[in-house]
Order: structure tokens, then C-alpha cells, then sequence
């Protein structure tokens, strides 16, 4: 039995007094928000603060509401498995709300929350393991080491974002609020990101991430998640594929958009998707052969690593079909596409 | 669950009770897996990488210029 090691708790009751606990211990501190990745993650002394920061009793970082124009907030502490069932995101993001009910099992998603599922952690097989057995290893280059057991000789981390809805979030392009020493600032998702598994996110320790925004959709919109993994009732991401998009009135596809993840260090586009499907109607042999154009262009784009468990060259092959399967979801409203 | 007995092949005359049932279920598996789609692993996990790899094999024998097709 893993034990937790000794650790004080600290429940504010605003942001105010989250941030100046965060910038009175500084590195000594973590924040708490669902725990699902926090606490497996100090058994193992991947992290080991001596404060931890819990955000449940700042209820306004929960729940989705109208942020204006059409705009959908949802605060950071929202449980995934609220994202997963709200009707609202369900119709204006489709993508998201079936990657939030894909993270984990349902238990993991009761806890988790769509904050904490944004700044995830990267995960590595060489990683996510006890300190005995990271010690036993020499440790690597993402904790307390200076090897790399995934690429020989490799200098740069190479472990793999893990997180169901990000790539959705991406598709979406969401905003994402963070609040600091230095107030209030917005994001673009896709600027969060660091190609580099030891930290793959521009994020200070004394920020917190307190809202997510999405932008309105039209009645045109259409998105769906497909996620590989193993075992299809928990389980990380062993490749996440998100897709978009946009129709006119007669069904022809103005936009599009396809984002892969639990390839690399962060969530990566699929370059042309958008150029491949311009002007394609969104059914029939036409949509077919542009999908598999896009789900070509990803698998020469795609390199799994054996960073995380399964087969690489198995995770590779499904790289194509899992495109296509969440494009052709996509175009007829449907997904998400998971099937072990 | 004890069932008394005494069984000469094992230390003490102990008697397995794990090991016996899973002695056909898993070649029935295997078997199942090869009606399915013509391919013997012989290794536990029947893994979806494995079967994949296997047909790879499979169709590289028999068809060396077949393709791949998403």
C-alpha cells in the first residue's frame, strides 16, 4: 500500500485568500481541486507540498452559466461529470461534452473537474510510478533525473498530454481565465501550451485557472471526441481525437478542425484538416474521401512514442481510423466514437 | 471452499483448484480469436496491438503488396 506523506490543508473560502496562501508558501504549496490526479500523484512523491490548497469552499469557480454574447462559462471547478451532462454544453460543444464524459470512470469524473482536467499533468510510463521504483531507475529526465527512458540520449521530455478536454477545447477555441498576483488574464487554449513534457503548460505556480469560456456556435455546428484506450471504463488516453465542424444552411462545410492528443507533450492540430474539408458536403463518397485525406494527413503527422502504455505502433495504426470515425461522427451529429 | 483430499502429485499431497479451469477456457479463447479473423496468439493479453500486429504478419505473408486502408 502506497501511504500519502504528511501534508497540512487549507481551505479558503475566497480567491483572494487562495492566492495569497498560494503566494505566501509558494512552492511549498499545491492546489486541490478534484484530487483525482493530485493525491495518486503525492503517493508516488511526483509531487510532495506541505500545503495543499483546496478550492471546494469557493463556490463561485463552480457550475456553467451565460458569460454574454452567447458565450458559455464554466467555472473551473465544475465536476466533468456536470460538463458531460449539461445541456447546455451538450448542444453548443458537443466535442467537449463527450470528451468530459470519457475521462476515467464515472467516480473519477464525480471528483474531477474540468480545471484540474485542463492542467493535467503530462504522463509517462517512466513517471508515473512509485519513488522505489523511479529510484530504482536512476529516475529520468521529467523528475529528480537527467536520462530519458522513452528516447535514448533524448534531452527534451517526451511525456504525453493526457488530458480528454483539451483537444475539444481546442476545436472549440476556448478562452481560459486565470487569476494571479497580477490580476485577471485570458487565454486562447491553444497559447497554454509548452512542447515539453516537463512542464507543458505556461502557467505560474500562483495562478489559478478559474474559468473556462466558449465561444457561441451556430445551428451549423458539429463535433464529436474519439479516445482509445484499453480498457473502455477508466483509463488515460492512449490517443484522443477531437473534431469540428461548421455547416451552412445546405450542409456544406465551411470550417473544420481536428486536434490530436496522448501523442506528444501537448495536444497537436491536424495541419490542412480545415483546407481538406472546405466546401465538401458533409455526407456521402465526397465527405468520405476528404476525411480520409485528414485521417492520411494525421497519420504522417502522428509519432507515438513508447511514453505511455500500449502498443506505439498499434496507437499509430488507429491514429487514421480514429480521425475518420470522428469525422464521419461529427458530420452526422453523432459520437462519441469509442469502441475497445 | 476445502475439499478433502490427497492428492500424490502435489507437495504434502496439496490439490491446485485455480489452475485446472482455466486450461481450456484459454485455448478456446485463442481458438475463438482464430475462427474470427484466422490469426494464433499464443500469448495472454489477447491485446488489440497483438491481433493488429498479427495480421499485419498474416497479410504481409500472403499478400506482400497489400496495403493499408483507413
Amino acid at each position: 500500500m502506497l501511504r500519502l506523506p504528511k501534508f497540512e490543508v487549507r481551505t479558503p473560502e475566497s480567491l483572494d485568500a487562495a492566492l495569497a496562501l498560494l503566494a505566501e508558501f509558494g512552492p511549498d504549496a499545491r492546489v486541490i481541486a478534484g484530487g483525482t490526479d493530485l493525491v495518486p500523484n503525492m503517493k508516488h512523491e511526483l509531487v510532495t507540498p506541505r500545503i495543499v490548497v483546496s478550492l471546494a469552499r469557493i463556490p463561485e469557480l463552480r457550475g456553467v452559466g451565460d458569460a454574454g454574447a452567447g458565450w458559455l462559462r464554466l467555472g473551473a471547478m465544475t465536476s466533468l461529470a456536470d460538463v458531460a451532462a449539461d445541456a447546455r454544453v451538450r448542444a453548443q460543444a458537443p466535442a467537449l461534452a463527450q470528451a468530459a464524459g470519457l475521462v476515467a470512470g464515472p467516480q473519477l469524473r464525480t471528483m474531477g473537474t474540468l480545471g484540474g482536467n485542463v492542467l493535467l499533468d503530462t504522463r509517462c510510463q517512466w513517471y508515473n510510478q512509485t519513488y522505489f521504483w523511479r529510484e530504482a531507475l536512476g529516475f529520468c529526465l521529467k523528475k529528480d533525473g537527467t536520462l530519458c527512458h522513452v528516447v535514448e540520449g533524448g534531452s527534451k521530455c517526451v511525456a504525453a498530454a493526457s488530458n480528454d478536454t483539451a483537444p475539444a477545447l481546442m476545436t472549440l477555441r476556448a478562452e481560459l481565465v486565470f487569476v494571479g498576483p497580477q490580476g485577471r488574464r485570458v487565454t486562447p487554449i491553444d497559447d497554454l501550451w509548452l512542447a515539453d513534457g516537463a512542464a507543458n503548460k505556461k502557467c505560474a505556480s500562483d495562478e489559478l485557472l478559474v474559468e473556462v469560456r466558449l465561444p457561441p456556435t451556430g445551428p451549423g455546428h458539429r463535433g464529436a471526441y474519439g479516445k482509445l484506450r484499453e480498457r473502455a471504463s477508466i483509463d488515460f488516453p492512449l490517443l484522443g481525437v477531437a473534431t469540428r465542424i461548421e455547416l451552412d444552411a445546405r450542409g456544406t462545410i465551411t470550417d473544420a478542425d481536428v486536434v490530436l492528443t496522448a501523442l506528444q507533450a501537448r495536444p497537436v492540430r491536424v495541419k490542412r484538416a480545415a483546407e481538406l474539408l472546405l466546401g465538401v458536403r458533409a455526407e456521402g463518397d465526397a465527405f468520405l474521401a476528404a476525411a480520409r485525406a485528414v485521417a492520411d494527413q494525421a497519420h504522417r503527422q502522428a509519432h507515438p512514442m513508447p511514453n505511455i502504455p500500449g502498443d506505439a505502433e498499434w496507437r499509430r495504426a488507429m491514429v487514421p481510423v480514429y480521425v475518420r470515425r470522428t469525422l464521419e461522427a461529427a458530420a452526422r451529429g453523432a459520437g462519441p466514437v469509442h469502441a475497445v | 471452499m476445502i475439499v478433502e483430499s490427497l492428492d500424490p502429485e502435489g507437495p504434502y499431497g496439496a490439490k491446485e483448484a485455480g489452475e485446472g479451469p482455466l486450461h481450456p477456457s484459454l485455448p478456446a479463447l485463442s481458438n475463438a480469436v482464430f475462427d474470427a479473423v484466422g490469426i494464433r496468439l499464443r500469448e495472454l493479453p489477447f491485446t488489440p496491438a497483438k491481433v493488429l500486429k498479427a495480421l499485419a504478419e498474416k497479410n504481409a505473408r500472403s499478400t506482400p503488396l497489400a496495403g493499408g486502408r483507413v
